[in-house]
């Protein structure tokens, strides 16, 4: 724990253990999306031949970074994962994105898909927006992450017609240009 | 069923929730678009603040799992949605929020509750 790290977002007027509570609901949403779209990303076989396999595994892994990213913050903090992993996964910030009963259906793969992120999108934005001005580490961090959820919804709503990303998928799988710098350990 | 005022229209600005006491409830009274509801605080999935949630896209979401309600019905929406009906055991997590009858008197809002033992 950083002593002074969390004193001085505290002084700043934020309540650090619900931001905690939020981070560690966040970190829980990003390990257990990465296993869910672990499923969704080996099940979406011949969607726009393998266009959609390969965006997802960009998410997915882009999303276990984000966890990687987000772990030492909850601890700077004076939080902690829970000791029991079903207590972790049962807290996370959204919902789980089970494999569609129809697994061959593209567009109730995407629907999941798009859902997951959106929700994500909303978490980042309200870490955002409790941090913004009072504690510039943790809004960095968030932010960074709601880039890269910002560009998975936007991937998965242009294969549902909903128009243009406006960007193209990663260079390298899960490249995480914008939460890379937060990793401690070598990415992707 | 017994009715308690729970405050005046005029302070539930239209795209609010706002957390009310009526009786030993807590609630959520919403303001969608002028149209006006309540229902029980506390998220029927694990427990969350459903009066610290936000309306998103004309649904209650609550802050801690964003699981969202028609605020309306109580009806679950997300993630009912998205959950696979071939695995029963998810609709545990789909319970609908408990909603509330509420009536409008003179700029007054009134919140119908069951009666107390």
């Amino acid at each position: 724990m950083g002593k002074v790290a969390r004193e001085v977002v505290e002084k700043a007027g934020v309540n650090v253990d619900e931001l905690i509570k939020k981070l560690v609901r966040a970190a829980s949403a990003e390990f257990t999306t990465y296993y869910y779209y672990t499923i969704l990303r080996v099940n979406s076989i011949g969607f726009d031949g393998e266009g959609l396999k390969e965006i997802i595994e960009d998410a997915r892994i882009e999303d276990r970074n984000h966890f990687e990213a987000l772990t030492p913050r909850i601890y700077e903090l004076g939080g902690a994962l829970p000791r029991d992993i079903k207590d972790f996964a049962k807290d996370a910030a959204c919902p789980d994105a089970y494999l569609p009963k129809d697994p061959r259906n593209m567009q109730e793969m995407l629907k999941v898909l798009v859902e997951a992120e959106r929700c994500a999108i909303r978490v980042y934005t309200e870490i955002c927006a409790l941090t913004a001005g009072k504690d510039p580490r943790t809004y960095d961090l968030s932010l960074a992450i709601l880039h890269e959820e910002i560009e998975h919804e936007a991937w998965f709503s242009e294969y549902l017609g909903e128009g243009p990303s406006g960007h193209f998928r990663r260079g390298a799988p899960g490249e995480s240009p914008y939460t890379s710098r937060f990793l401690t350990v070598p990415k992707g | 069923m017994r009715w308690v005022r729970v405050g005046s229209a005029s302070a539930f600005p239209p795209g609010s929730v706002t957390s009310v006491v009526a009786g030993s409830r807590r609630l959520a009274l919403i303001n969608r678009a002028g149209e006006l509801f309540a229902l029980d605080a506390v998220c029927p999935h694990q427990g969350g603040p459903l009066d610290h949630g936000v309306l998103w896209r004309g649904a209650l979401e609550c802050p801690w799992h964003h699981h969202r309600y028609d605020p309306a019905t109580g009806a679950n929406l997300y993630p009912a949605n998205v959950y696979p009906d071939d695995l029963p055991h998810l609709q545990a997590q789909l319970k609908p929020a408990r909603t509330h009858p509420l009536e409008v008197r003179n700029g007054e809002i009134f919140v119908g509750l069951p009666d107390e033992p």
